[in-house]
């Protein structure tokens, strides 16, 4: 089911399309807030994600974010973290963008459906499972977006 | 980004006509023309030229050409393609905009459609690009 979806045409346009328009509203919002950091930073996300997928991302960002670094390095990369790594995460994070598309809610089970909490805990870790394959998936794409665009604004001077 | 899986959809004659008459109304209506003659005026090199066309020609993805085009704006420190760039998204983003128009609610062709127009929309504007460079030259001697 969830390999249909991957595989999908509709889903090919959700990343093109949708999840482009999200990733460019998450820069503009960071640019709008925040000092913009040097384009150095975010070259270090692509090549961790090729070799280690999210749980390599999940590791820049933590380690950037407890480095001893500039104040401004230090914002951007909690930045990502609400953006990428928590859960359901702010308004225009990526989980929550994903949770929303109604594709990928078809393939999660109603938490509400069970009675006791232990089963209620079960279908939520399965909930995440999916959502975090889903995440896995399309992460490179979404920093593609997220990057260009960066390196966009900030040179038309953001 | 993996390959698709999924064979490319085969579009219909009236879907093919609807993609040529919006080509040709691109330009009649100086849409392409003007691009590769400004492209040519700020003095892009062919090679860049070329790469963005090559990349057109090849990409399953859309938004690849779009994101070419701001990655190549944001790390040109000569400051030629940040006074095209903005001319050259808006119109893509028009195309993006036909592309599901004609496409209607089928991801698949829509998807098809998409890379069909930006197909057009390229060699529209990469041809004038360089007749207005080679015109140019010419005018130089």
């Amino acid at each position: 089911m969830k390999t249909d979806l991957l595989e999908s045409y509709s889903f090919y346009l959700l990343q093109d399309e949708a999840m482009r328009k999200n990733a460019c509203q998450a820069v503009d919002h960071f640019l709008k807030v925040q000092q913009p950091v040097k384009n150095a930073q975010l070259h270090a996300i692509p090549p961790v994600m090729q070799a280690k997928g999210l749980s390599g991302l999940r590791g820049l960002i933590d380690n950037q974010k407890s480095k001893n670094t500039k104040k401004e390095n230090k914002k951007f990369w909690l930045f990502l973290s609400d953006l990428i790594l928590s859960n359901p995460g702010p308004e225009f994070s990526l989980r929550k963008f994903l949770l929303d598309q109604p594709q990928i809610k078809a393939l999660l089970q109603d938490e509400t459906s069970a009675i006791e909490k232990k089963e209620q805990k079960k279908i939520r870790k399965a909930n995440k499972a999916i959502v975090d394959e889903i995440m896995e998936y399309v992460l490179p794409v979404y920093f593609e977006h997220f990057n260009c665009h960066y390196f966009y604004r900030t040179r038309q001077g953001a | 980004m993996d390959v698709i899986k999924f064979a490319e959809p085969i579009l219909n004659p009236e879907t093919l006509k609807a993609i040529d008459l919006h080509l040709e109304a691109l330009y009649e209506s100086k849409t392409t023309i003007d691009i590769g003659q400004k492209m040519a005026d700020v003095e892009l090199k062919s090679s860049q030229i070329r790469n963005l066309e090559n990349l057109v020609m090849s990409t399953k993805r859309f938004s690849e050409i779009i994101n070419f085009i701001k990655n190549q704006t944001g790390k040109d420190k000569k400051g030629k393609w940040p006074l095209i760039a903005d001319t050259l998204l808006h119109q893509l983003e028009a195309l993006e905009d036909k592309a599901r128009e004609i496409g209607k609610d089928n991801p698949g062709i829509t998807f098809e459609v998409k890379r069909q127009l930006a197909r057009g929309w390229v060699k529209q504007i990469v041809a004038h690009y360089f007749f207005a460079d080679s015109k140019k030259k010419k005018d130089k001697l």
